[in-house]
């Protein structure tokens, strides 16, 4: 029985068996014979598949695949469920369902391939994008990288808008539904190959990855190489950096990898003894006296003067963050009423006076010098 | 000065047949007019910031007003018994100033004018109602230049004579504009206060596009003094760079040189400070710009601004400067919490407008 609908209507197939998957096509036909859709279970041998050809893949998402798991799983009961193919009209075969089933049989030999077979009037470039997609996410989960290629492919193959994107893709992939999520994803597939892999393979977040987008092709694979995989930053971290970076890139008119290659910064990075976290600590400390030279100094004397007190363990001094506030923070640790009379005392003590009316002079900016800014 | 003529004008449906609307399309007889049906939401945006900062700087909006004509001030009072309120009967500003706050205030960049503009009168005749105790003193230029398209709008010879009406109302109007002669003979009592933010002539050139040149807003400023208007000064926002010092200073002594400091109503000195997504726009649209590059951290209200010494060194020194040329003109400074006004001497100051 065939169920007449009006419009186009993709239905969710995740976790259908094959068979019934086959059997819901008919209910998003609009309007062909019964008969001109149904597929044809054949057996194809290998040789048949063009891989290298781009419209042997149209209607694949995947990205990097791997397929061990599958090879083991296939020399041992060999291959479950038939592959889902859409045959061409110049011959040929267009993967729809099974992409990494038929790398694995290729890796063993495993030919002819059992397979259902639409004829290509049965199948249009739509129907096919959502089918794949459908099936595909019912036992997986994409990567960010794949996810963007499916937006790419429903907006450069099919001319889906941003906001159709956002409203029925996004959706389905787990992506917000506004437009610059979907704006983030469609770019990562113009990534450059080793930040696809990386995003693919989960050693850049989707997030750091967006942090890159802005930049240039050349900054990007430098960032990645000097700055991500060295020192392993987290988005927060990668975020300051970056933004370190693009403020010195204007301030020192200078290119980003340049900037890296300055000597206390190439210090750090090429320093193989420290470990990542570490490295990136340095990182960011040299780039913050590069960034805010002035802070950076008053930062630095008030370190040094708290230093020079000689303060008890049981005495903190503390600035506000970045100066901004006019006290300071003492924190005593006493742990009898002996021990808090003498931490009092020795804050009071004469010879700490002159250095503790220094740390109020920072505050106050009554220890810049005069004509402090810089070129 | 740049001399503005926008390439398309948007006219909001219900405010075709309005006299000002007329006034204005007919200046521009060969530009495009495009009905709309709300301001807010005009087909522009296309593009990258970039660009669309261009497209929509490059156009020109009419519409009714919806939303209140006058509005409070929401931070602290400078003054005893004086309430503080802003006009907001135009938006955006065709100068395209870098630190420009509106960049990250309204919906679009394309300025608008609200054509239906008597309800601004009434609007400030109920804000006096309603505090009958107190002196009101409404800012012009909180979301506009004030004079920048005065010659289309003719705002000025609608406000001027309003407020020269009113008793206990004052009127601030801010601008970059020299663009006064229609100014100079109109009624004001010294109920209108003109002032003109200041500021060196390399950070003119190279961040306040579109604006008169120091020069040309210090001749506009003494003509408007000799034309008995008060005149307000406003160093704000003051960019600190590496010839800030000698820049700064000489400015400030040609400003009360030719000026009749007696005549002053008052020095406002505000610091350059943004919003975090103001700087995100300036980076965008001005990447080779080096006023974002400044020691900016984030301050308690969200806003970045130099860090806190630096702030009260550049204080210090600009006040210092002011003190020494014209020791009793009144100080303020914009955007600064108490502790601030205390560090640089101007606690006094504070009190009085507790």
């Amino acid at each position: 029985m065939r169920t007449e609908c009006t419009s186009f209507v993709p239905v969710s197939l995740a976790f259908v068996p094959l068979p019934l998957c086959v059997y819901t096509l008919y209910q998003i036909d609009q309007g062909r014979s019964m008969a001109s859709w149904q597929p044809t279970l054949q057996h194809v041998p290998l040789e048949a598949f063009s891989l290298q050809e781009a419209t042997t893949l149209q209607f694949v998402y995947t990205r990097f695949p791997v397929v061990d798991d599958l090879v083991h799983s296939i020399r041992h009961v060999g291959l479950l469920h038939p592959l889902l193919l859409r045959q061409q009209g110049g011959g040929g075969y267009q993967v729809l369902c099974g992409y990494r089933r038929l790398l694995a049989c290729q890796q063993l030999g495993y030919s002819p391939l059992p397979a259902l077979c639409y004829p290509p009037e049965a199948i249009t470039l739509e129907k096919g994008l959502w089918m794949s997609l459908q099936e595909d996410i019912g036992h997986r989960s994409y990567t960010p990288l794949e996810k963007g290629v499916v937006l790419q492919k429903f907006h450069h193959l099919l001319g889906y808008s941003l906001e159709k994107l956002a409203t029925t893709v996004a959706p389905l992939l787990k992506i917000p539904p506004t437009l610059p999520a979907v704006e983030r994803y469609l770019a990562f597939p113009t990534l450059d190959l080793c930040l696809q892999q990386a995003l693919h393979h989960g050693t850049l977040s989707p997030e750091q990855a967006a942090l890159l987008l802005p930049l240039s092709e050349q900054e990007r694979i430098c960032f990645w190489t000097r700055v991500i995989e060295p020192c392993a930053p987290n988005l927060n971290e990668t975020r300051e950096i970056i933004g370190s970076l693009l403020d010195l890139k204007a301030t020192l008119r200078s290119s980003m990898p340049d900037i890296l290659e300055r000597p206390e910064l190439r210090e750090v990075l090429t320093d193989n003894r420290l470990p990542p976290r570490k490295r990136c600590q340095h990182l960011r400390q040299r780039l913050h006296r590069l960034r805010y030279p002035l802070l950076s100094t008053q930062e630095r004397l008030f370190r040094e003067t708290v230093q020079a007190l000689s303060l008890p363990p049981r005495i903190e001094i503390s600035s506000p963050p970045h100066f901004e506030g006019n006290s300071l923070t003492v924190r005593l640790f006493p742990r009898t009423d002996q021990e808090l009379q003498a931490l009092l005392s020795a804050l009071q003590a004469p010879e700490r006076q002159e250095g503790l009316h220094t740390l109020f002079a920072i505050l106050q900016g009554e220890t810049l010098p005069a004509g402090t800014a810089r070129e | 000065m740049y001399h503005f003529a926008p390439r398309v004008i948007y006219v909001e449906r219900g405010v075709e047949q309005m006299p000002l609307t007329h006034h204005i399309c007919s200046r521009f007889p060969t530009t495009p007019v495009l009905l709309v049906d709300d301001y807010h939401h005009l087909p522009t945006g296309a593009g990258n910031v970039k660009s669309r900062f261009r497209q929509e700087k490059r156009a020109l909006a009419l519409a009714a007003k919806r939303g209140a004509w006058v509005k409070p001030v929401n931070r602290e009072k400078r003054r005893r018994h004086q309430r503080d309120f802003y006009l907001a009967h135009e938006h955006n500003c065709i100068f395209d100033c870098q630190y420009c706050y509106l960049q990250s205030y309204h919906d679009h960049a394309v300025p608008v004018i609200f054509v239906d503009r008597e309800g601004l009168r009434t609007a400030i005749q109920e804000v006096l109602a309603a505090f009958p105790e107190d002196e009101c003193y409404f800012h012009g230029g909180e979301l506009v230049d004030n004079l920048a398209l005065d010659h289309l709008t003719g705002f000025s010879t609608f406000i001027i004579p309003l407020f020269a009406t009113l008793s206990r109302a004052t009127l601030e109007l801010r601008t970059k504009s020299n663009q006064i002669e229609h100014l100079l003979s109109l009624p004001h009592h010294g109920r209108t206060i003109l002032a003109w933010t200041f500021n060196p002539d390399p950070v003119i050139r190279f961040c306040e596009h579109g604006t008169a040149s120091l020069q040309q807003r210090l001749a506009a400023a003494r003509a408007c003094q000799q034309a008995g208007y008060p005149i307000g000064i406003r160093l704000d926002p003051v960019v600190y760079y590496p010839q800030w010092e000698e820049d700064y200073q000489a400015m400030i002594c040609e400003l009360f040189r030719s000026l009749d400091p007696s005549l002053i109503s008052s020095c406002g000195i505000g610091l350059l400070r943004y919003m975090p997504e103001l700087g995100q726009i300036m980076r965008e649209r001005f990447p080779k710009s080096r006023i974002w590059t400044g020691e900016f951290v984030p301050s308690a209200d969200g806003k970045y601004r130099y860090f806190r010494p630096l702030r009260l060194h550049i204080y210090r020194k600009l006040i210092g400067w002011i003190r020494e040329v014209s020791p009793h003109t009144p100080l303020y400074l914009s955007m600064e919490p108490p502790d601030i006004w205390e560090a640089v001497g101007l606690r006094a100051e504070w009190e009085a407008g507790k």
